[in-house]
């Protein structure tokens, strides 16, 4: 499969089919940022999380990176969104369904962000970006192989980081021991 | 060969992730709609990363297409972790104020 | 051994060390190891001054002097002249140990009595609840002496003189629950404060007038050559005799040494017996050339060793209390040692000093034990036939009676002798008080060793209803009166070893100056400038020997087997009896006249008040009514400049922290939203940058 995945990406497929491609999940993206940021209930936010993930995930592929790929729709569409969808409906309870889902500094925050994506789009678009012509080809043994070799420190780092994580989780989700 | 969609369409939609993504941190009431949020920007850095890895010409200081996914490989461990350890926190908020209303948790305060 | 000689500094830092060891981690980590580590760190102490002496020793004639010092303070005062106008000797102060043969002899007596006490506090401070500590503070006293003899200048010397008097300080109120140990603690440090006011007056005038406090500089000679002479010498000696009359107990300070027995009897026998009361004699030894610049002072100083001898050895000769009647005989025997300065007789002075420590703290070591033996009780008529239950403290008791009486060949028959010869060539009279003084102390000290060693049964607290004075003390946790009637038993070994050697000490220190030696060793040996030595007289000792005699036969007759016991009801008691009893009513009038405020002075306070109101008291309301005027003045200025000012300033601060505190919400989020607004500003910057 990754070898097809790859051939596709790369130069046969036709360009209205990579465009379609870019197109849907250009939109996947959009409908879902916007959705995750603005939507009053937080379990459809995080539905429409999930469809900007998957969105990322296709551009993932265009992008050549189909480990990438795996990984985003596995770690993300099948592990983040759900513990998330499990933290709405464990506090689903307490949150009031009387206060506004948005604080006092909504529009002071949205001329902000607004700001700074012109600002970031006006750099991106002006920027004359190096280019290579050739996509490259990262092999998935390749990103093993340097997992294990040229970048075993990080990979080990963050093993640790997610045992510490888990650990801590436990222990700030635990109840307190006095409560009992 | 030219790519058929230009680098700039990718950083775009990335930095319009991230921003979505800041708007609602900047805003949600909800804690979990807080951690929805950064889980946007995180999303929409690795994508930054990725277009990156894919368009830009190996440099000599080490920055090949493979340490650019390595590096997305890496941001998405760290922010699974992120979620768990965010969702911990939560509870233990909850816990402790009997609320996650961001705006009732001003213990940082004087 | 010699190569010891390179570490005499630790002599006193072992001690310091084992105190900061136990009073910072004694009671926690090793509570009875405590008393093992003081032992040992003032054994290791002696064993050192032991080399020190043998180096000083020498062999074949005179050695140096061990000196390792540093320099304290530095060329304190540059250019600096003395009275005479040349620059000083030492414009830097140094600070260590000086050993030259007096003070290697005194290091070791002050290191060996202390291991011997320590050890024997083993045993006697067993029940004790503060039991690391005590042990803390004796580290820290020997530390104090050592310092204090080793010393090479007088203001090194100060320094641990102060110190001595600190550990004396926390040895007798080591009880300080009972009221009468914190009041006798008390009582002890501001007599000796008075004295020490003295001494440090001195010790000034001395470097202002002589250039130098180092005492191997203080020959006659440099004193000659400055000029030291006449009223001023006088001065300065009387000067720094006060603080020997504080720290050595002298009359008319002497009110704080009985008093000091509340503290435990081997704090007593090392600190108020052998060693820190000897100090002054020591200083006045060591020192020497600088008392001996003036007849005046020397005449002083005899009679008020004189007098104490005489006046103690009358006090004790009425008292019950078994450690009351020592400490009047330490303040007699430092009396003697006293006058024999005064007589220039520094050698029979340090010779008696050395004896004395010896049998006196023995005797102390050994009344410990008694009272130990009989439950805590003082009372010499509470005892009796001690010598059936207690062999080894009662030999040896007998053997140290027998050295503070002078009767040959024991310790303190040569000592006295010295110090009578001293006087005999010097003044008669004195000589003729030493003799009396002699006999009184052999009757007394017999007095107490028939009435609680002798007689045929022991007797228990019962018989002495009447109790004057201080209680039989009480330790913390002991329990007091319980068991009274038990019969006495033999302290612990750790106990009887000191006894034993203090003993044999107590009967072979006097042959140091074996006086028919061609040259006895000690005069030899120590050689104190300004200092007579006289060749023996038949004549004096055969006085001091019939003296001693006529001492114990009077005791004998009047107290043996039992025959009678000095007298319970104080009412039918005779004036004479009642002067001694009393104490000459000393600390009465010291009570009365000095403690209570001056009454001497009332009178004048009178005529003085008058003057305060009509006159003093008059200006003074006049001044203040002038101010009141300008104060009124200035107050308005006060209220609408100066207040106006800070007014605004706390508002103009107030409005602009109102502002300020608004951006402080606490929320997460609003801190998060001026970060992304710095995020912002950040890119346009960059981005113009470019």
């Amino acid at each position: 499969m990754d070898e097809i995945l790859a051939k596709s990406a790369q130069s046969s497929a036709p360009a209205l089919w990579v465009g379609a491609a870019f197109a849907v999940s250009f939109g996947l993206v959009v409908a879902g940022s916007l959705g995750a940021a603005l939507l009053k209930n937080l379990l459809h936010a995080v539905l429409f999380l999930a469809l900007a993930l998957l969105g990322v995930a296709g551009l993932f592929l265009m992008l050549s990176s189909t480990f990438l790929f795996v990984v985003q729709i596995l770690v993300y569409v099948g592990g983040v969104v759900i513990l998330l969808i499990f933290g709405v409906m464990l506090t689903s309870k307490m949150a009031q369904p009387d206060i506004p889902p948005r604080n006092r500094q909504t529009l002071a925050a949205a001329l902000l962000a607004l700001l700074l994506f012109c600002a970031t789009a006006y750099v991106l678009t002006t920027h004359p970006w190096m280019v290579s012509a050739e996509p490259p080809a990262v092999p998935v043994a390749e990103i093993g192989v340097g997992l294990l070799q040229k970048y075993v420190l990080p990979f080990e780092i963050v093993s640790v980081v997610l045992l510490v994580a888990m650990v801590g989780a436990i222990v700030l989700a635990r109840r307190e021991p006095e409560s009992k | 060969m030219i790519p058929l969609i230009p680098l700039p369409w990718f950083l775009g939609l990335a930095a319009f992730m991230f921003f979505c993504g800041v708007f609602g941190a900047l805003t949600r009431r909800n804690a979990v709609g807080i951690l929805v949020a950064i889980e946007l920007m995180l999303n929409g850095v690795t994508l930054t990363l990725a277009a990156f890895a894919r368009f830009l010409p190996p440099g000599a200081d080490g920055a090949t297409p493979l340490a650019g996914q390595m590096l997305v490989v890496f941001i998405i461990a760290l922010a699974a972790a992120a979620a768990a350890v965010g969702l911990a926190i939560v509870l233990a908020i909850f816990r402790t104020f009997s609320s996650i209303d961001s705006q009732q948790i001003n213990i940082m305060r004087w | 051994m010699h190569a010891l000689v390179a570490y005499a500094y630790l002599i006193p830092l072992l001690p310091l060390a084992a105190f900061v060891l136990i009073i910072f981690f004694g009671h926690r980590y090793f509570y009875r190891g405590s008393a093992w580590l003081a032992v040992l760190c003032t054994s290791a102490s002696f064993v050192l001054s032991l080399a020190a002496f043998l180096h000083v020793l020498g062999g074949h004639g005179y050695v140096e002097p061990i000196r390792q010092d540093f320099t304290w303070i530095a060329n304190f005062a540059p250019g600096a002249v003395d009275a005479t106008g040349a620059a000083l000797l030492h414009s830097s102060i140094t600070l260590g140990v000086y050993i030259d043969r007096l003070a290697a002899l005194m290091l070791m007596v002050v290191a060996g009595i202390s291991t011997l006490t320590i050890f024997y506090s083993i045993g006697y401070m067993h029940e004790d609840p503060r039991y690391p500590r005590f042990f803390a503070y004796k580290s820290f006293f020997a530390f104090s002496m050592l310092g204090l003899v080793a010393a090479p200048n007088f203001f090194q010397m100060f320094v641990f003189w102060e110190l001595v008097g600190l550990a004396s300080y926390l040895l007798i109120g080591f009880w300080f629950e009972k009221t009468s140990a914190s009041d006798a603690a008390k009582k002890a440090f501001i007599t000796n404060r008075i004295g020490d006011v003295g001494f440090l007056i001195g010790l000034l005038l001395l470097f202002y007038y002589v250039g130098t406090v180092t005492f191997s500089d203080l020959t006659p000679d440099l004193l000659r050559e400055k000029g030291f002479v006449g009223g001023m010498a006088t001065f300065i000696g009387l000067a720094l005799f006060c603080g020997a009359v504080g720290k050595s107990a002298q009359f008319p300070l002497h009110v704080w040494l009985p008093d000091a027995m509340e503290g435990p009897t081997s704090v007593s026998a090392l600190i108020h017996s052998a060693t820190m009361v000897a100090a002054g004699v020591y200083m006045i030894v060591r020192a020497y050339p600088v008392f001996a610049a003036s007849e005046t002072t020397l005449a002083t100083i005899a009679a008020v060793g004189a007098i104490t001898a005489l006046g103690a050895a009358y006090i004790a000769l009425t008292q019950t209390d078994i450690k009351r009647i020592l400490a009047y005989s330490t303040l007699s025997q430092l009396g003697y040692m006293i006058f024999s300065c005064g007589c220039l007789g520094p050698v029979a002075a340090f010779f008696h000093l050395v004896t004395h420590a010896c049998f006196k703290s023995l005797l102390f070591l050994g009344s410990g034990s008694v009272i130990h033996a009989c439950h805590h009780e003082q009372d010499i008529r509470s005892m009796g036939s001690l010598r059936r239950y207690l062999p080894i403290t009662h030999g040896t008791f007998l053997i140290a009676c027998l050295a503070l009486a002078g009767v040959f060949p024991l310790a303190g028959f040569f000592s006295k002798d010295e110090i009578l010869l001293s006087a005999w060539h010097r003044y008669p009279a004195v000589f003729i008080i030493g003799e009396i003084v002699a006999a009184l102390t052999a009757f007394y000290i017999f007095r107490l060793y028939f009435v609680a060693f002798g007689g045929e049964r022991f007797r228990g607290t019962g018989v002495s209803p009447v109790q004057h004075g201080q209680d039989a003390h009480v330790t913390a946790g002991g329990q007091h009166g319980q068991d009274a009637h038990a019969t006495p038993h033999e302290s612990p070994w750790t106990m009887t070893l000191p006894l034993v050697i203090l003993a044999i000490l107590a009967v072979g220190v006097g042959w140091i100056n074996w006086p028919w030696a061609e040259r006895p060793w000690l005069a030899g040996f120590v050689h104190v400038e300004g200092g007579q030595h006289h060749h023996l007289s038949y004549l004096v000792m055969g006085v001091s020997t019939a003296a001693a005699l006529l001492g114990l036969f009077f005791a004998w007759r009047k107290y043996s087997l039992g025959r009678a016991l000095p007298p319970l009801e104080y009412s039918k008691v005779g004036f004479w009896y009642r002067l001694s009893l009393r104490k000459f009513w000393i600390d009465e009038f010291y009570k009365k006249y000095i403690v209570d405020g001056f009454t001497f002075g009332f009178c004048v306070v009178g005529m003085h008040d008058v003057f305060d109101r009509r006159i003093v008291d008059a200006f003074v309301n006049l001044c203040g009514r002038a101010y009141m005027l300008i104060s009124a003045v200035h107050g308005l200025f006060d209220k609408y400049v100066v207040d106006g000012l800070v007014n605004f300033s706390a508002w103009f601060l107030a409005l602009c922290s109102t502002v300020a505190r608004r951006t402080q919400t606490g929320l997460a989020q609003s801190s998060l939203l001026i970060l992304v607004l710095g995020l912002l500003v950040l890119i346009v910057w960059s981005a113009m940058m470019v």
